[in-house]
């Protein structure tokens, strides 16, 4: 037997574990890193308004840990009916119609973005332009993101800060294609970027990471249908989608509304444009209808070079 | 915006940080931990399924994941991956539950992988031999000590080198090599030869046996 061959030759080959087993495991184990987790306290909102851009990206983050507390209480009928009493465009009560179960939907999508958008422009830095809908104001943003994920953000045409913590150029490039690869890879991220929470369904930070993946210049539309498919794929025990037709987003761009209800009754709508499957606006309301944070992409693109910090 | 620029040619990327970074990362933020589970789950599930059968894995994975994060301060920051020290873990608990687990699970595959070729006059005229010859390794594996046993199938199966194997089962390098050619030597041995009757054993170095 030269090294064991005919050992090594039948060697079996068990299917790999279902769906379900791992997230029953990983559950498992978050539940118990629960458990270790002392509280936080409270964090201090510094008051430096050079550190109040520096914040912006954090409170996105942070928002998700507020609205995962909200409650275990379902609260779905309340939640549904947020944006249809809107005061925009998004989601006016006529438009409004479930046509499709979103997994369909989604899978619409993934074919459509995969056919339809390119990446726009060339170089090494991510440049986003968006509008945080829950600054006073409603203000316009740049951020540019270098290869290794710090980036400089800041009010358009004003002061730009130094941040980080953005998905790095690297990790983007290692985002496999099929979606099961795919959700995997997305469920490793989500873990190392902290948009998880102990006791919640792992499907719920991928959905995070899906919503910060989808408005990025440097994710191929190869990899953004993927992320479509693995939406269409996520655990509706945890997260339930519905599509509520043509709608707008709040800058008046017309798109088809996808729409996640959570188990604690917030509501997250994502606007989606119609020709090309581009992810236009994101927003999240409370279980009591108010918003709980958004964001409206208005552009992005692929450049060469950073800006220097100040204008 | 802004009207001038720099060059961003300087700027370094980050890799994903590496088990023994995440698991230092976890010590503070517990968290972290789970990046060690989603990188590592699917393969010791396929190592657990392939010791004790698919039902028992399931059970047994989610186990090992559990028993390593309360672990985690133990775990030696030197060595860059988690895995090893998780195929230890899995092993501990297929010794600890082994009185539970089903024991007609097959270990070795019905039928050998394509890429272990068989020559087809071969497999046609020994089919009866190899039949034969398939259930006596089998039985040659099950008589083995689980010591050996574990040090065989994860370098047989799992590919871990002689120095992963040897943190996976917390024992010197040396012990390893010995055991490994031992066990050569062993399974070439006719069938029925007890090589607890041989002395052989007593060439093994005894330091840092530990494993149960």
């Amino acid at each position: 037997m030269r090294d064991f061959t005919e050992i090594r030759g039948r060697r079996p080959e068990p299917q790999p574990p279902r769906d379900e087993v791992v997230l029953r495991a990983r559950e498992s184990l978050m539940r118990t890193i629960e458990t270790e987790t002392a509280p936080q306290p409270p964090a201090v909102e510094a008051t430096d308004s050079r550190a109040a851009v520096v914040r912006l990206d954090q409170r996105r983050r942070r928002m998700w840990r507020v609205v995962a507390g909200v409650g275990a209480a379902a609260c779905v009928a309340v939640a549904a009916s947020i944006f249809v009493v809107g005061d925009d465009g998004l989601g006016e009560s006529g438009q409004v119609q479930v046509i499709e179960a979103g997994p369909q939907f989604t899978l619409r999508q993934a074919a459509l973005v995969a056919e339809k958008s390119e990446l726009v422009g060339a170089g090494p830095i991510r440049h986003m332009r968006f509008v945080n809908l829950t600054d006073e104001g409603q203000p316009t943003y740049d951020a540019y993101v270098r290869p290794d994920g710090t980036a400089l953000v800041g009010e358009s045409g004003g002061d730009l800060q130094e941040t980080s913590g953005y998905l790095t150029s690297a990790q983007l490039a290692e985002l496999p294609a099929d979606p099961y690869q795919l959700r995997t890879r997305m469920l490793s991220l989500s873990s190392e970027l902290g948009l998880g929470y102990p006791g919640e369904a792992p499907d719920r930070a991928l959905y995070r990471l899906a919503t910060e993946l989808l408005p990025d210049p440097e994710v191929t539309p190869e990899i953004k249908a993927g992320i479509y498919r693995v939406l269409a794929g996520l655990d509706l025990e945890a997260i339930r989608a519905r599509d509520l037709g043509v709608g707008a987003d709040r800058a008046g761009r017309p798109g088809d509304v996808l729409e996640f209800t959570f188990e604690e009754g917030y509501v997250d709508r994502l606007v989606i444009d119609r020709e090309t499957s581009a992810l236009l606006s994101t927003e999240t309301a409370d279980r009591e209808g108010k918003p709980a944070g958004g964001q409206v992409y208005v552009s992005a693109e692929m450049v060469d070079t950073m800006p220097l910090a100040y204008a | 915006m802004t009207s001038r620029h720099v060059d961003t040619d300087a700027l370094r990327e980050v890799p994903a940080p590496r088990d023994n970074e995440l698991i230092a990362r976890s010590l503070t933020d517990p968290d972290a931990f789970a990046g060690i589970f989603d990188r590592h789950f699917a393969t010791i599930h396929r190592y657990l399924a392939r010791r004790a059968g698919a039902d028992a894995a399931d059970d047994l994975a989610s186990d090992v994941f559990t028993i390593a994060f309360g672990r985690r301060v133990g775990f030696d920051l030197e060595y860059e991956q988690a895995l090893p020290w998780l195929y230890g873990i899995a092993g501990n608990l297929l010794h600890g539950n082994r009185r539970r687990l089903n024991r007609d699970v097959a270990l070795l595959a019905r039928h050998p992988r394509p890429e272990a070729p068989v020559a087809f006059e071969e497999r046609v005229d020994s089919s009866l031999d190899a039949r034969r010859e398939f259930l006596a390794l089998e039985r040659r594996l099950r008589r083995l000590p689980q010591a050996d046993l574990d040090t065989l199938l994860l370098h047989a199966w799992e590919d871990l080198s002689y120095a992963e194997i040897a943190e996976a089962l917390q024992i010197p390098i040396g012990t390893v090599r010995s055991r490994l050619n031992r066990l050569r030597r062993k399974l070439r041995e006719p069938d029925g030869v007890d090589p607890a009757r041989t002395g052989r054993q007593q060439t093994e170095s005894r330091q840092g046996e530990g494993h149960a």
